[in-house]
């Protein structure tokens, strides 16, 4: 089966042990955040999901460029070579 | 016209540059900008574009200027505090470069203001700190197929992209579904000054190029950046076939509308600062209304052009804009702030309820 990989901005990075660049299998984005939970321990479900199990509001995923929010949020699926970023929304000024 | 020798004096250092160069120059000349909020960001969009011969500036915002500004707010000192920002930016816009035309507007940005803003200019720049507010400004600059220079910052973080309807993916393709009332805030979080610095020039980077008919280093990219450790993200954002705003013919009501009250929190200590928005613009004849708060015994702080600040009671300082907002800090409550605001805007001035629409089911953001 072949990968998906993610890309993690630096601001997120600390929680991955300063990788960059981590390629795992999983099926649909929610998938992906429990894997790397297991991986990387319990720090990344508190920081990615809120009190519901749900994306937090303020986080983005983008699947090759496109936001899950338009295609069903943690269920979003996804396939091998898929490129995955997460960055937060910055609304101030 | 050619440049005058003043113009070629003024603008040496940068026609010099091969990015720019005297054709450039003439091009920023004949430039119109609109920059939306003249807040954190704002004061340095506006300074730069102004600084660098931009023939003309609409700027748009709603607030006045307050003491918690002046750390990060250059264009503003401590003797402007309560002007309407628009005013007070524009005074000392002019003292950097009288050779450019700027229009103030003190009004509220939502989607009918936005529409205005968008009018008769060639590209709108970011300067606001709301994401509701920058939807009706995308929405309007898809509309009207007008580049928009989005940027961003709070607490070190800052976030860039520049939307040029048609080709890029616009605001609601990178953020489909925000709200204020979700996101952090600069009055609770803070910002850094240093972010905004940087992400502004980004902004205007980006602005000049368009203007100067360059390709945008920003067009569908999302830049985010942290001064925590000076990274630098930028990521390739596709257009969504289902964004409401740029895809979907007439698919989502995506206008939200006009907020009574917004709670500016946390600004003033022990006090609550308030935002009464009217329903449209009041256009009020500040110089009645100068004469009703004179009259009425209350001690004027700051009279401007656009803009009138006074103490309504121990409790209460009440600034009203020439569009209808108003800012009131208070120890009192909503209720009050609103009664307030009626007894001077409708009984005084004789504005119409209708007109005034303001409700006292209010949502306050906090
Ligand atoms: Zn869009």
């Amino acid at each position: 089966m072949g990968e998906v990989v993610l890309q993690v901005p630096r601001f997120l990075s600390s929680l991955f042990k300063g990788e960059r660049e981590i390629k795992l299998d999983a099926s649909n984005v929610r998938n992906m955040v429990m894997t790397l939970s297991d991986r990387y321990g319990e720090d990344v479900k508190e920081k990615l999901l809120d009190g519901e199990g749900r994306l937090k509001a303020v986080l983005n995923v983008y699947v090759n460029g496109k936001n899950v929010r338009f295609t069903g949020g943690l269920d979003t699926s996804l396939n091998p070579g898929d490129k995955v970023t997460i960055l937060p929304a910055v609304a101030g000024g | 016209m050619p440049l005058s020798e003043n113009e070629m004096e003024r603008y040496s250092r940068q026609i010099v540059l091969e990015d720019i160069g005297l054709k450039g120059q003439l091009k920023l000349r004949d430039a119109r900008v609109c920059l939306v909020g003249v807040g954190g960001l704002g004061n340095h969009i506006a300074t730069q574009l102004v600084a660098m011969g931009v023939g003309y500036l609409k700027i748009l915002d709603r607030d006045i200027v307050a003491v918690s500004n002046l750390h990060r707010q250059p264009l503003f000192d401590t003797s402007l505090i309560d002007y309407a920002k628009v005013e007070a930016a524009k005074k000392k816009l002019l003292q950097i470069n009288p050779g450019v035309i700027i229009d103030a507007l003190p009004v509220s940005i939502d989607y009918e203001t936005a529409e205005e803003a968008v009018k008769d200019v060639d590209i709108v720049v970011d300067g606001l700190d709301s994401i509701e507010a920058r939807y009706a400004v995308n929405a309007a600059c898809v509309k009207h197929s007008m580049p928009f220079v989005y940027g961003s910052a709070i607490t070190t973080v800052g976030a860039a992209s520049t939307i040029i309807p048609g080709k890029t993916p616009c605001l609601r393709c990178i953020y489909p579904k925000a709200r204020d009332d979700e996101l952090p805030k600069c009055g609770t979080e803070g910002v850094h000054p240093s972010i905004l610095t940087l992400i502004s020039s980004i902004e205007v980077s980006e602005t000049v190029k368009i203007l100067l008919g360059k390709e945008p280093s920003l067009a569908g990219k999302l830049l985010f950046c942290d001064l925590t450790d000076l990274s630098f993200d930028a990521v390739e954002i596709k257009r969504s076939e289902r964004c409401v705003t740029c895809s979907v013919p007439n698919g989502g009501e995506e206008r939200v509308e006009r907020q009574g009250f917004v709670e500016i929190c946390g600004r003033e200590r022990g006090s609550r600062v308030l935002m009464i928005t009217p329903r449209g613009d009041l256009n009020l004849d500040m110089e009645k209304l100068h004469q009703v708060v004179s009259k009425g015994g209350y001690k004027v702080g700051v009279r401007g052009d656009v803009g009138l600040t006074f103490v309504y009671d121990e409790r209460t300082k009440v600034s009203v804009l020439k569009s209808g907002i108003a800012v009131v800090t208070t120890r009192g409550s909503e209720e009050e702030a609103l009664t307030i605001y009626r007894h001077i805007v409708v009984d005084k001035l004789g504005v119409s309820e209708s007109q005034v629409g303001v409700v006292s089911s209010s949502k306050v953001v906090s």
